[in-house]
């Protein structure tokens, strides 16, 4: 499953959406206090120093929550319904919290599940699909991996 | 805690008004707002002239207060005025702000209001898919990260959470029909409401999903108890934001009615319902009653201080506690705590 609609960034998440599009992921990080956050803002949430930083992330964590979502609010994903979408909290830092596809062969049935992010490239953007991590998971994949096939976009669905 | 009080007991709702409540007024909400207001002046045994404060929230669903104002004939009167931009959280907070006005002395006494065509007009709820800033300098804010994975409404968003607590807590789908069953029961005894008729619990878990199922209202809720001088064991009913039934559970805890986990099994015991220990949503809430941002919720608390709810009177009620929307999405949230004068 792979529906999805265009990311819209703005002049402070630019950097973000650009860096799934080279297929890494990033927080931001503050240069004056060191502390990592997400989603990113034009100055530091913790002692408003500007422009932070980027950060690179692992692409490793643990599932907080989910929802299956069985009605379409977008006609992209009509035809996928239902379709589970995933909340991470990223491995780096209890607070960077992460939304993104749930590939696996049911929903997920358990919080703290470990996961491993992949990158999904669609027409002109890339987002990100979470899935349980193996032993064999690394972190440091950086294609579409194992899941290619049935995770490519159709045109339609972008 | 220190006491801090600057409000209690020096500010009054002397009258509320209404109109019914429809699918499709057919009615601008300018008219809406008039026919509210016009009411609640008389309720209050005031006149038109009497008033001196207007006060609204919209999310650009309604006339602007301005128009309002221009069309109450209150344009050469209006000592202070406060257009507050946005929905759930903020309908309690608004009276607040009304009552900080007159406990000031800036203005003697106010209106506050809220019209919108809710279902026939411009529909809450739906997704939200585009930047309504526009330009690169705008933003769609935080949405941006969830909306391309199919994360578009505040459904969705409230889904997350209760999936978190009931993972936590074990709490089930039929404690969150209680909620709404127990609503409905309230609103068969409310004429107001658009929908009357009994649900079961079969009903509710028979009903198709939408979606499955932080910040939240702790902070408010001691600041609320502090500036009131109360706390929850004095609090005779609740009427909760109930947008959706998890969030009646949320604000359960959150404003200390039970422990933290133990919402579900608090109203499946009864507690909530019209004649249990803290009925809830005596009017049927959003859920019956009808999706009015919150400004209904303080109707139905006024009427049930005075002991005018006719068959859903709650016996004895002194204090009502009103709350907005729990900061689940905005981070933001407010309340309100009455008693009978």
């Amino acid at each position: 499953m792979s529906a999805a609609i265009r990311p819209i960034p703005d002049l402070d998440s630019a950097p973000f959406w650009e860096g799934l599009r080279r297929h890494e992921l990033l927080v931001q990080r503050c240069e004056s206090c060191g502390v990592l956050q997400f989603p990113f803002r034009p100055a530091c949430v913790s002692c408003l120093a500007s422009s932070p930083t980027t950060h690179p992330v692992s692409g490793r964590g643990t599932l907080l929550s989910w929802v299956v979502t069985h009605r379409a609010f977008h006609p992209a994903f009509s035809e996928y319904l239902p379709y589970t979408t995933a909340l991470v909290r990223l491995a780096e830092q209890d607070d960077l919290l992460m939304y993104g596809t749930w590939i696996d062969v049911e929903p997920p049935q358990a919080e703290g599940v470990a996961v491993i992010a992949r990158f999904v490239d669609h027409d002109g953007f890339t987002l990100l699909e979470w899935s349980p991590r193996r032993d064999d998971d690394t972190g440091e994949r950086r294609e579409a991996g194992g899941g290619a096939a049935r995770s490519r976009p159709r045109s339609s669905s972008v | 805690m220190t006491a801090f009080a600057p409000m209690r007991d020096r500010v009054a709702v002397l009258g509320v008004g209404r109109t019914a409540m429809w699918k499709n007024s057919g009615r601008t909400t300018l008219a809406l707002a008039l026919q509210a207001i016009a009411a609640a002046i008389a309720d209050a045994g005031l006149t038109i002239g009497d008033i001196d404060g207007i006060a609204t929230h919209h999310a650009t669903d309604c006339a602007p207060i301005h128009e309002v104002a221009g069309a109450l004939g209150l344009t050469g009167q209006v000592r202070w005025f406060h257009e507050e931009l946005g929905g759930g959280s903020k309908a309690p907070v608004l009276v607040g702000d009304a009552a900080m006005a007159i406990a000031t002395g800036v203005a003697t006494n106010v209106v506050v209001f809220r019209a919108l065509n809710g279902r026939s007009g411009m529909r809450m709820g739906a997704g939200t898919t585009s930047n309504s800033s526009g330009g690169r300098s705008g933003s769609m804010g935080d949405m941006q990260y969830q909306v391309p994975y199919g994360v578009l409404a505040p459904v969705q968003a409230y889904a997350f959470a209760a999936r978190m607590h009931m993972n936590r807590f074990g709490t089930t789908e039929v404690q969150l029909g209680t909620v709404a069953v127990q609503q409905r029961s309230n609103a068969g005894l409310n004429p107001f409401a658009l929908m009357r008729d009994p649900i079961t619990l079969e009903d509710h878990l028979g009903s198709p999903w939408i979606a499955e199922p932080s910040a939240t209202s702790a902070l408010v809720a001691s600041e609320l108890y502090r500036r009131a001088g109360m706390g929850p064991t004095e609090i005779d009913i609740a009427e909760l934001y109930d947008a959706f039934s998890f969030t009646v559970l949320l604000q359960l805890e959150d404003y200390g009615f039970c422990a933290k986990g133990e919402s579900g099994p608090f109203v499946e015991s009864g507690a909530t319902a019209l004649n249990g220990a803290l009925p809830v949503n005596t009017h049927g809430g959003f859920l019956s009653e009808g999706y009015v941002h919150g400004i209904n919720h303080l109707a139905e608390a006024v009427e049930q201080l005075r002991g005018e709810a006719d068959a859903r009177q709650v016996e004895g009620c002194e204090t009502a506690l009103v709350s907005a929307q729990p900061g689940f999405i905005t981070g933001l949230s407010s309340a309100v705590l009455m008693r009978r004068a």
